[in-house]
């Protein structure tokens, strides 16, 4: 029962538990061409000036359009310039992603860039935060 | 005449009240102010130091910085550069080890809070930023068979070593000056400035307390205002600890000229990158104490820009007073010339694919007194110095 109990603990500790049909209250929503896009920054919300992880999933997508996930960056439009490091992206499963070493350094408005593969079509989605 | 003189004084009056007013901070400002604070912040050790926080290790930490028999020349110690009257900085433009320096010795205030060390972050770690000066050629010029033998054979500094970590002297030559530079980190790590006027006013503010905040300078106010709003000092000098820890080029001259040498280019943060990732002291390497740990992930997602040219790290804002000269080549004497670079920028000198946001602030005499007056009130003057030989003196009658 402990070993249970603790593989469990293990489980909720690695693996964000949140699902499509129940977006936490922190999570950004894109809605794309063919999905939408739900982010939830770990932790929430985003930090300025430390490192932090995107928990990134594509909903409402039919299994067969699900397109792949290629890259995910950020960048500051007013500055003209992004971080200074590139976040490594992992697929979890089928259309759920985790973006690892993202860190932005600067307050102001930064815009968060994911470019997707494998659709109809290539999509980009975007959202903006001002970090502070 | 006599209301002649009545209306010139009322003037002056009416003018004088006018420039002594403090500026009322909106929601989104107020915001920004608590930003920098609280001071202190929360001490959390070091996990990638097994030796952090460990009192037997900064007292041996304590006593390496002054150690001379650490350099190839047995005449220089970490304290010759970093000494402790000048916010452990030295008031020269560039350092001297064994060789002229191209940088400004960097003051070790609060440097526990920074995530890269050095002007061009070549090293990941306070501990790693240790060992660099010991080996450099042009610094210390020691070895890593030079410091475990020290550290092996000096019947003191091995009854501090052993009692800092008791498995010390089973440890190779490697891990001996890794324990040294770990110590030395466990040390640097007690060297934190204490509360200021800004402080006060800062939690003042927080409480809504306005007979506190009234206290706080109608200047310092202003030049607050200044630092946060127009002058966008805030966007890079963030947290705090006033530094984003990151890097920027902030339109300084590219060229080292030493007298009878060719000019040669400083390659600033696109070299410390490349330090960095090659450096077997780096935190992906053996002897970082917490491998799993979060303090490893800047440096596995750290990547080499075009734009890292020129580019140097952010300094703390908060005991500047006692650093100066200021700049990563100590070319401004003072803070009135630094603050005159940023307000006389030149933009030609700039990164094309640079900082868009850095323009001239084109500063009045007013308003550069205001954020002078400001940036002064981050610095009050701290007891590091007697702190640290009242270590060395524990230590000497702990090792004798």
């Amino acid at each position: 029962m402990r070993l249970l109990a603790l593989t469990l603990a293990l489980l909720l500790a690695c693996h964000s538990v949140w699902a499509c049909g129940e977006v936490p209250a922190q999570a950004r929503v894109v809605e794309g061409a063919q999905f939408r896009l739900v982010v939830l920054a770990m932790p929430a919300p985003i930090p300025l000036n430390a490192p932090f992880a995107l928990d990134i999933r594509l909903c409402n997508a039919r299994m067969a359009e699900l397109p792949r996930l290629a890259a995910v960056d950020a960048t500051m439009p007013a500055h003209r310039h992004g971080m200074n490091y590139k976040p490594t992206l992992t697929k979890l499963d089928w259309g759920h992603y985790r973006a690892e070493g993202l860190l932005l350094h600067m307050s102001g408005e930064w815009e968060f860039v994911f470019d997707f593969a494998g659709a109809p079509q290539r999509e980009r989605l975007s959202f903006r935060i001002n970090a502070r | 005449m006599k209301r002649f003189v009545a209306g010139c004084l009322l003037l002056i009056l009416c003018g004088t009240a006018q420039a002594s007013e403090a500026p009322v901070f909106d929601a989104d400002q107020t915001d920004r102010i608590l930003s920098h604070g609280p001071w202190p912040p929360a001490v959390a050790p070091d996990r990638s130091n097994r030796l952090s926080g460990r009192p037997e290790a900064i007292r041996l930490g304590a006593v390496l910085f002054g150690e001379t028999r650490l350099s190839a020349n047995g005449a220089i110690s970490c304290q010759s550069c970093h000494q402790p009257q000048h916010g452990w900085s030295e008031a020269k433009a560039r350092s001297e080890g064994l060789h002229r320096l191209d940088r400004n010795t960097p003051g070790l205030l609060n440097a526990w809070l920074q995530r890269w060390f050095g002007w061009d972050g070549a090293n990941d770690s306070l501990w790693a930023a240790a060992i660099r000066p010991i080996l450099a050629e042009t610094e210390m010029g020691g070895s890593v068979a030079a410091t475990a033998r020290l550290l092996r054979e000096d019947r003191p500094l091995a009854c501090l070593a052993r009692q800092a970590d008791p498995a010390a002297m089973m440890l190779d030559d490697e891990g001996l000056l890794v324990l040294a530079a770990k110590a030395l980190a466990a040390f640097q790590e007690t060297l934190a400035s204490p509360r200021t006027p800004f402080d006060d006013y800062r939690d003042a503010l927080a409480a809504n307390n306005r007979a506190a905040m009234a206290r706080y300078p109608a200047r310092a106010q202003r030049g607050l205002a200044l630092f946060i709003g127009r002058g966008q000092c805030a966007t890079c000098h963030t947290g705090a600890n006033f530094s984003n820890g990151e890097f920027h080029d902030t339109g300084l001259p590219f060229f080292v000229r030493d007298p009878g040498q060719p000019r040669r280019v400083d390659p600033g943060r696109h070299g410390g990158i490349a330090q960095v990732l090659a450096s077997p002291f780096n935190l992906l390497g053996r002897h970082n104490d917490d491998p799993a740990g979060s303090a490893a992930i800047p440096v596995r997602h750290v990547v080499q820009l075009h734009r890292n040219w020129g580019e140097f790290k952010v300094p703390s804002l908060r005991s500047l007073m006692a650093t100066a000269p200021y700049m990563h080549d100590g070319s401004k004497a003072t803070l009135r010339d630094v603050i005159g670079h940023y307000s006389d920028l030149d933009e030609d000198r700039l990164h094309a694919d640079g900082e868009a946001i850095l323009k001239p602030l084109r500063l009045s005499d007013a308003e550069t007194g205001d954020l002078l007056e400001f940036l002064e009130s981050l610095s009050v003057p701290d007891d590091t110095a007697q702190r640290y030989e009242a270590l060395r003196r524990e230590a000497a009658s702990a090792c004798r």
